[in-house]
């Protein structure tokens, strides 16, 4: 059986932008924005990426603002896992 | 969908007022009996173990503990607890249940960390006509996965109940899971296609599984390092000793340096998780505890006075100026 959904599974440009339907030169203009990491995409790219859209179209959230949630979202889920490792 | 009260304190086996130290011992104590891998009837073990981790998971956390309280007030003054009215949104169409992810429908209902989709639902408009061709949408959860199984890996049928959004009936798909080895706490998992239906013929939404460490009876993690609390005795501190100590996969033989302190760690290196394909793995952390004998012998009594009269040891030298 097939699971495409290996966490370890690396995309290139073209998947990403296949499977999320942003346009690769979009996806690396979020790239050179910050808002996603620039070194391997993978599923939490995609994961960011549907946030990202989200966020832009149905909220209006501009790029200043998708920065500052994006970052607050990480460091939200950083500081709850810290906190369960602690128990 | 309704949902069953879960009483979490009865399934620990320990009061309302328990302390906090008073769960963890005994969520250590009935995890070691009922843990998959010493038990006879597996099965059965681990529905159990499953269990008593959701219970850990409410009551171990001092702030789903409080609403896991205020919560069973409210259930007994209400009977059975209107869940819709208590999330303050509409019920039907947008309800699913998981199966397979390890959680009841109660904890999933009242305290899985995240929100069932990427966002709160209120921020995922409906589009307004079916006319356009739309994405369904991202569905969000969580899977408990026990160490061994983020030490080797393996695969879990999940299954996802939901209303259609367009004809409200409920459905249910069934699928296999891949937990690759080495997942850490926190990481999501990708289910791509299974969440929402599209619209219009839109695709269908993805899944993402949150994965959950299950509590350990005798480990904790930490990205891939994983950490056992090593009980010592104070001699064991003050002259050293060596200890066979439990790891993920066999034992391994520690040196206690002599003159160890309380809370000190020691490493060995590359007995955690795997950290991801790389073939490395992180490491494993012994954490001293320190422990005190509660009842003495005469003859231990009259040691630990002999020690008093004879050691010049002062703890608290630093405060004599």
């Amino acid at each position: 059986m097939n699971f495409p959904h290996d966490d370890e599974t690396a995309y290139s440009l073209d998947i990403v932008a296949e499977i999320t339907g942003i346009p690769p030169q979009t996806i690396l203009h979020y790239q050179e924005a910050g808002l996603i990491r620039s070194s391997t995409y993978d599923d939490e790219t995609i994961r960011t990426l549907r946030r990202i859209e989200h966020l832009h179209s149905s909220l209006g959230v501009n790029e200043s603002g998708l920065r500052l949630i994006l970052m607050l979202m990480n460091e939200v889920d950083r500081l709850q896992n810290d906190l369960r490792s602690k128990r | 969908m309704s949902v069953e009260f879960k009483d979490y304190y009865a399934i620990l086996g320990v009061s309302r007022d328990a302390s906090a130290d008073d769960i963890k011992k005994a969520f250590r104590k009935l995890a070691r009996k009922h843990h998959p891998d010493v038990a006879k009837d597996k099965k059965a073990a681990e529905e159990k173990f499953k269990e008593i981790n959701e219970a850990n998971e409410v009551l171990g956390d001092p702030e789903k503990r409080k609403k896991y309280d205020q919560l069973g007030m409210d259930w007994q003054h209400a009977g059975e607890f209107p869940h819709a009215a208590h999330r303050g949104r509409a019920a039907a169409p947008h309800e699913f249940n998981f199966g397979g992810t390890g959680f009841s429908d109660f904890f999933e209902q009242y305290f899985s960390g995240a929100s069932r989709y990427g966002f709160p639902e209120e921020m995922h408009p409906r589009p307004r006509a079916a006319t356009r061709k739309h994405r369904g949408n991202d569905i969000e959860g969580d899977i408990l996965v026990t160490l061994e199984e983020a030490m080797h890996g393996s695969v879990r049928s999940v299954s996802l109940q939901m209303a259609d959004p367009r004809t409200g009936k409920l459905q249910t798909h069934s699928f296999q899971v891949r937990i690759p080895p080495g997942v850490t706490d926190g990481k999501r998992i990708r289910v791509p296609g299974q969440g929402e239906p599209g619209f219009s013929g839109g695709e269908a939404g993805d899944l993402y599984l949150r994965v959950r460490h299950a509590a350990h009876p005798d480990f904790n993690s930490h990205g891939a390092d994983v950490f056992h609390e090593l009980e010592i005795a104070p001699w064991e501190a003050v002259l050293g000793a060596e200890i066979s100590v439990p790891t993920l996969d066999g034992t391994v033989k520690l040196r206690i340096p002599p003159g160890s302190e309380n809370g000190q760690q020691l490493r060995v290196r590359s007995r955690g998780l795997p950290k991801g394909k790389s073939g490395e793995r992180g490491d494993f952390h012994a954490v001293l505890s320190i422990q005190i004998p509660e009842k003495l012998t005469d003859e231990e009594r009259s040691l630990w006075e002999k020690l008093r009269s004879v050691s010049h040891f002062n703890p608290r030298t630093h405060r004599q100026a």
